[in-house]
């Protein structure tokens, strides 16, 4: 066989579509974020304002997942030469060109970073002196290292905390023992340290992304295969290199906001949400174009099977990881890690974690189980927004606990603010879809598996 | 084929996939309903061809899949939570996330099996005998022919028309298949015999159910010997080995055993002359390191209760007074034991204290060597003289309110141990609103706990007993508190009101 | 690199599934002239011999074991679970690729699989057979093994659920009863044409009664294909469940080196990864004894050495991260369990499991190399070799080392242990050889699925 083009039938170009929709994104980001930024600074300035600064890591988040989730969707797809998914890939592609984007949004994040006001990853302010050098344990005058007996210590402390509601002569004790806990890793948790780490993680995603985009879009006008192979060639590096930043960065930006808490299995789950989100994400943009005659004649039934297919396993895949870290944590009852779940199934927390557990896992799963779900658009269109929603309350879940984490108990702060920033958020993601969208087809025309893509049917 | 009995139906092969399709469409579209294909494999898209309806298979594994996770969650609730309610350290005997697992297994298999027995059961499956497989020709329907069947229990079947159709689509040979002349079913000696083999098979079953939970005299039934079988040497036990028979020997002349030891009487039981001695014995030497020694261990065994400074208030203490204020136990609390109260018992008084315990303390003979309690007493004496150290002076005593020494006194005289001044009831009443309540005695008078009362009954505890109460309960240890001092702990108790 | 790239180059359009001039017929011969044949070849005699010898042994070893003690183990405090749970872990986790590669791959439309599939459930099931065995064993008084399973009895006591050592009965059985079923399920069309090719009464009568009566009717394939789909959707989470629980085992403790929230993916990945490299060591030289060169084409051991590389990456992952957490955790226990593990008296073991499960798969990167057959056969048994260490260092180095230090003790196996797990081999090639000798080791119904002419042209279509 040698290289062929296909005459696709219908409107495969974005055209006025794309520019409507972009004005919707920048009208819902100005918006959305402008209100949100604005009561951020009317409120908190005693504290930096601090609360704005989580609600914006969470919006943040909320971002950076989606368009992770789909720069691994599109490279998984060359590594293994799926077919099915080619006539929907390139709204994966466009979200994950927004990379450059999503690093500028991670630009405003060095200001909780590196000011001694806010109190958004706590270990920041410790792990600095006055002049911004890093404290070792020995200078902080403790006289070693984490000993063998700290562990039970701390925990005890822990303990403490919880059982007198954050008051107590043991939290006194624990800043003690807990800034010991810490201490050692200070030179991993360190403001230049983390600020160098997210630069790195940006460039490589920029250029992961970048890569695939690009050679995606020169495959549609190019008269040989050369950017098919080699995006194929480099597909099965970028995910290992995704693997291992997706998790770092997962550590560093989520993780750290409780400097003693740890889980080996944290990376797997944000990926299990990145990856659920960004295929609702894919779902959403189909239909949205198919709805304004777009692309009528390439997708069909079969491909938002397949969309949902994912966006089921993955419900249950996220249900896996979330119930495996859980039990794990509950069963071995070990203070320093139970400390994640105390703090969330406290007063305020505990009915958010009741609802991830309902509205995450088992509604989804219940409502996603049956074929004619997944084969009529409509309701799988509400499925893909209402999975979305579960990701920003699951990275809700996650930051906002560690607000407020040990002065005034564990309240929950949820109000406008929250959502007027994770709208605004959901705007840009429009609006850098949008922008990019006109400015080739809506689906990659050139791919050798685009004929494959049209004729296949699920048994 | 003159001796079979029936016209089965007529078949017709087909030697490709498309062609069996196209005939297909046809017989569907002719209106036949009794009808198949016969392929060795599944040919995609066959199934529109010949208009079957979609199966309802998952429904009947969802219904069977949602029973089975009914099932599991009921099993485990069941068995662990009513039926035999398993106590492991005090955790909850119903919790679902260790039950999960279980639930979802469970789930698993009822589905499974659903979807695995009830697609043969749809399929009217075992079934052994069928009148096509009395065609030769027939046997490559699982090789590489295709067939299609018309049936002649259908209603437009026709033999003639039905041949014509075939053969218009495209088949290769159509043959008419008949009925075995022999009914088809099993032998009924066979039927019969296999009955009463599943009736037996509910024996076994029966006879577990019969006997659960059932009790016997008669000793276990060993297939393998097992540890109770073994051979050993019992106490009191018969052996050939020796000549009297006995298992129990004597102690061999001039040997002591590793447990007997020269037992000093006032190194072991702190008495001389049934007296309590009142300085160490004399085989220990009080020196820093032996001090030292029994810090270590105070603060091993007895600081968990009375505290590290040894004034009552360790960590079970603590403890216990959180249940004790929720009112969820009740609690003898530990003796200050730097108080005066126990600085003026004698060393053999505190070793027998250790040795045996006192009030609820447990003895610790069996726990602490006799050196080390001694080492403890050292040690307890050196806490006792710091305290003496840190107390005040008559005139600085003088100079706080009456209030203030009669806090002192409250614990100095360990009215503490037996009394709590926030409402919880320990051994005592606690004294918070004590004064002037109206309270009722064991003769039935009921009187004001006024102040004659407080005095009265610091200084004869016995001289009236409230009811319920324990006479001899209350007892005053040391010397008989003066008029001043009573007077002082009357003024901080009305505090405590 | 090339100028101008063809579509060929790109490696996207596969070769075909079914090498060689075959047609339906040819297949149904090749697949059935194993069983048919009145003598299997010589290497099989020789593999069937020393199979039973080893499994000889293992019976000897039972019953050496059941009526002395499992004191003639290596197993003493602290490493109370020594070879016999290392043995349950690797051969649980071979266990998995079968019931992957039936149930996941065919989810992910991935057609090559259908000239490896019966091959690989046969070997679940056996790898299945040879792990349940060993726990049975390790009780110690196997005669009371029926206490783990939820029978009334004399005692009126239920076990308890809330044990992941019970969770481990419930996922292995329902594992093996469904990997049976699905098994079996698919093995019914295939008898069916042993059935209708037999020529002596006897195959007929056996065939025949285990082929149900199927005729290949295209209703029965309706509902029966409903319910392989149904099978293999439930089969995927039960694979993913089944390697969980048997983590769980480990991770619910407290123990440092096993208490580590990733150890559930990271065991299906590590089951995944045993499994197809057990698949590659039978298929490799099984294709060639049985001439199924055709059959299992050069792709299929291509796609499982991708499959391999891919699950390896996934476990050095894992043990990367692991390494990360107990430096980061700061828990001094856990960091000294992983120093332990990779310098301690067991660190021989620590790096085969590293070499020969992270570095070896690497060189799966050439295409010249996944398809060069002794390379692969020699990989794959590296992979079993350090999966099967992977189980050695996470049970015994994670324990030989107690809290107390008193209590350390360096664990030596016995050779009743090194005895029992060769003859665990030799029940396994036992089940297998006869299972070559006496079914059909290719899906043939499935392989003729794929085939180009399995598919109706249709104009309209």
């Amino acid at each position: 066989m040698s290289f062929e083009k296909l005459n696709l039938k219908g409107n495969n170009q974005a055209g006025d579509v794309a520019g409507k929709a972009a004005q919707f994104g920048l009208t819902l980001a100005t918006v959305g974020l402008g209100f949100g930024v604005t009561l951020g600074l009317m409120n908190g300035a005693e504290d930096g304002h601090t609360h704005f600064w989580f609600a914006y890591l969470v919006a943040f988040s909320f971002l950076l997942t989606i368009t992770l989730g789909s720069m691994f969707f599109t490279v998984v797809q060359h590594m293994v030469n799926a077919h099915w998914s080619v006539t929907v890939r390139r709204f994966a592609e466009l979200t994950m060109a927004n990379m450059p984007m999503v690093a500028l949004f991670a630009l405003p994040l060095l200001v909780p970073l590196f000011s001694d006001d806010v109190s958004v990853w706590k270990w920041a302010t410790m792990a600095h002196d006055e002049h911004g050098a890093v404290i070792s344990v020995e200078e902080a005058g403790h006289d070693a290292a984490p000993v063998a007996g700290l562990t039970a210590e701390a925990s005890l402390a822990a303990q403490g905390q919880h059982a007198e509601g954050g008051h107590s002569k043991a939290e006194e004790l624990s800043h003690a023992e807990h800034f010991e806990f810490t201490a050692h890793k200070f030179p991993f948790l360190n403001r230049k340290f983390f600020a160098g780490r997210l630069l790195l993680y940006f460039l490589i995603w920029i250029f992961v992304a970048r890569f695939f985009f690009k050679k995606s879009v020169e495959q549609d006008t190019a008269s040989n295969y050369d950017p098919t192979l080699a995006m194929k060639r480099k597909a099965a590096v970028a995910i290992i290199v995704f693997a291992f930043t997706i998790s770092f960065a997962a550590f560093d930006l989520l993780m750290s906001l409780d400097e003693t808490w740890f889980s080996t299995i944290f990376g797997v789950y944000i990926f299990a949400g990145a990856f659920l989100s960004s295929v609702a994400w894919m779902v959403i943009q189909a239909k949205f174009c198919q709805k304004n005659g777009l692309l009528t004649e390439v997708i069909h039934d079969e491909h938002y099977h397949d969309l949902g297919k994912w966006m089921f396993a993955f419900t249950f895949f996220w249900g896996y990881i979330a119930f495996s870290q859980f039990m794990l944590i509950w069963y071995a009852n070990l203070p320093e890690e139970t400390a994640f779940y105390g703090a969330r199934l406290t007063e305020g927390w505990s009915a958010w974690t009741w609802a991830l557990l309902v509205f995450h896992l088992i509604i989804p799963f219940g409502g996603l189980l049956s074929r004619h779900v997944k084969r009529n658009t409509n309701i799988l269109l509400g499925w893909a927004y209402y999975l979305l929603i579960m990701q920003f309350i699951d990275l809700y879940w996650i930051v906002m606990p560690n607000y407020h984490r040990s002065e005034v108990g564990f309240e929950n702060p949820f109000g406008i603010m929250e959502v007027s920033l994770v709208m605004g958020m959901f705007g840009v993601l429009v609006y850098g879809n949008a922008r990019r969208a006109g400015k080739q087809a809506l689906l990659p025309v050139g791919d050798p598996l685009l004929a494959k893509s049209l004729r296949f049917r699920n048994i | 084929m003159t001796a079979d009995k029936e016209l089965y139906g007529v078949v017709a092969e087909f030697t490709d996939v498309t062609t069996l399709y196209r005939a297909a469409e046809k017989v569907r579209d002719a209106g036949y309903k009794k009808w198949d294909c016969h392929t060795p494999f599944p040919v995609h898209g066959l199934d529109d061809a010949m208009g079957i309806r979609f199966t309802r298979l998952p429904w009947v594994v969802l219904i069977m899949g949602i029973t089975g996770l009914l099932s599991g969650m009921y099993l485990q609730y069941w068995t662990n939570a009513v039926d035999y309610a398993f106590d492991i350290s005090g955790k909850p005997v119903w919790s679902l996330p260790a039950n999960i697992p279980v639930i979802f297994e469970v789930t698993v298999l009822f589905s499974a099996f659903t979807a695995f027995f009830a697609m043969w059961i749809a399929n009217r499956l075992p079934r052994w005998y069928h009148p096509l497989f009395r065609s030769d020709r027939f046997a490559r329907a699982t090789d590489d022919r295709f067939f299609i069947a018309l049936h002649a229990k259908d209603k437009k079947f026709d033999l003639a028309a039905a041949t014509a159709l075939l053969k218009g689509a495209g088949a290769g040979e159509v043959e008419e298949v008949y009925e075995a002349n022999e009914p088809s079913g099993m032998p009924s000696v066979i039927k019969g015999n296999l009955w009463v083999v599943a009736c037996l098979m509910l024996i076994p079953p029966a006879m577990v159910y019969a006997s659960y939970g059932s009790t016997t005299t008669q000793p276990r039934v060993h297939l393998i010997p097992d540890m109770d079988k073994q051979d050993r040497f019992r106490a009191q036990g018969e052996t050939e080995l020796f000549e009297d028979g006995r298992m129990t020997r004597d102690q061999v002349a001039g040997t002591i055993g590793q447990d007997q030891r020269f037992i000093h009487a006032s190194l072991e039981t702190g008495k001389e002359n049934g007296e309590f001695v009142t300085s160490f014995p004399t085989q220990i030497e009080v020196t820093e390191a032996f001090i030292d020694r029994g810090q270590e261990r105070f603060e091993i065994y007895c600081g968990i209760c009375h505290g590290e400074d040894g004034k009552g208030s360790g960590v079970i203490h603590e403890r216990a007074m959180e249940l004790a204020n929720l009112g969820q136990a009740t609690w003898v609390p530990p003796t200050n034991v730097t108080v005066s109260l126990i600085a003026n018992q004698t060393d053999g008084m505190l070793f027998e204290t250790i040795s045996e315990g006192r009030r609820t303390m447990p003895g610790y003979a069996a726990q602490i060597p006799a050196e080390d309690r001694w080492a403890i007493i050292a040690y307890l004496r050196v806490l006792q003289e710091v305290e003496v150290m840190n107390a005040l002076s008559p005139e600085e005593m003088a100079a706080l309110g009456a209030a203030s020494r009669g806090e002192i006194l409250f614990t100095q005289k360990i009215c503490v141990g037996c009394h709590s001044l926030n409402g919880v009831a320990l051994v005592g009443p606690p004294l918070n609103g004590f004064l002037d309540s109206e309270i009722k005695l064991d003769t039935g008078e009921t009187i004001v706990a006024d102040a004659d009362y407080f005095k009265e009954s610091i200084l004869d505890p016995a001289a009236k007993i409230r009811e319920g109460a324990l006479k001899g309960l209350m007892v005053l240890a040391g010397d008989p508190l003066t008029d001043e001092e009573i007077s002082d702990l009357l003024e901080y108790i009305k505090t405590q009101n | 690199m090339a100028s101008s790239t063809s579509v060929d180059q790109l490696d996207i359009f596969p070769e075909e599934l079914v090498q060689g001039e075959n047609d339906f017929h040819s297949v149904t011969e090749m697949v059935c002239g194993v069983l048919e044949a009145p003598k299997p070849p010589k290497s099989w005699y020789i593999i069937f011999t020393t199979a039973v010898a080893l499994l000889g042994v293992l019976g000897a070893m039972i019953v050496y074991l059941i009526t002395t003690g499992v004191g003639v183990w290596g197993n003493n405090q602290p490493v109370a679970w020594g070879w016999p749970i290392v043995n349950f872990v690797f051969w649980v986790g071979i266990g998995h690729a079968g019931t992957l590669i039936s149930a996941v791959l065919f989810l992910f439309r991935q057609d090559w699989r259908t000239g490896i599939n019966r091959f690989s459930e046969a070997m679940t099931i056996f790898a299945v057979i040879c792990a349940g065995m060993f726990p049975a064993i390790h009780v110690g008084r196997i005669w009371v093994i029926w206490w783990v399973f939820p029978i009334p009895n004399q005692m009126s006591m239920w076990p308890n659920f809330r044990s992941p050592l019970l969770w481990d009965v419930f996922a292995v059985s329902t594992y093996f009863s469904v990997s049976l079923l699905f098994w079996y399920m698919g093995l019914v069309p295939d008898l069916a044409t042993v059935r209708d090719r037999a020529k002596t009464q006897a195959k007929k009568f056996w065939y025949g009664l285990f082929s149900l009566g199927w005729n290949g009717s295209n209703r029965h394939w309706h509902r029966y294909e409903r319910a392989y789909l149904i099978l293999a959707a439930l089969a995927t989470p039960l694979v993913l469940s089944v390697h969980s629980v048997v983590s769980f085992d480990f991770a619910t403790s407290q123990l440092p080196g096993w208490h580590t929230t990733i150890l559930p993916p990271y065991f299906v990945a590590g089951a995944i990864f045993s499994g197809f490299a057990m698949v590659l060591t039978l298929s490799i030289p099984a294709r060639k004894m049985f001439g199924l060169e055709e059959l299992i084409t050069l792709r299929h051991i291509d796609n499982m050495c991708k499959v391999i590389m891919a699950t390896g990456m996934m476990v050095g992952y894992a043990y990367s991260m692991e390494f990360f957490m107990a430096w980061y955790s700061g828990n001094a226990y856990e960091g000294f369990a992983f120093v332990n593990r990779a310098f301690g008296p067991y660190w021989w073991g620590y790096w085969i499991m590293i070499s020969c499960n992270v570095l070896s798969p690497q060189i799966f990167w050439w295409k010249k190399a996944r398809r060069n057959l002794p390379l692969v056969f020699i990989m794959s048994i590296f992979v079993n070799i350090g999966m099967w260490f992977e189980r050695f260092v996470i049970v015994v180095t994670s324990l030989n080392r107690d809290f107390l230090p008193s209590s350390w003790h360096y664990f030596s196996p016995t050779w009743v242990d090194v005895l029992t797990l060769m003859g665990s081999f030799g029940l396994f090639f036992t089940l297998f050889m006869l299972f070559c000798r006496y079914l059909p080791q290719i899906a043939i119904s499935e392989v003729k699925n794929v085939m180009p002419q399995a598919h109706p042209h249709l104009d309209d279509h």
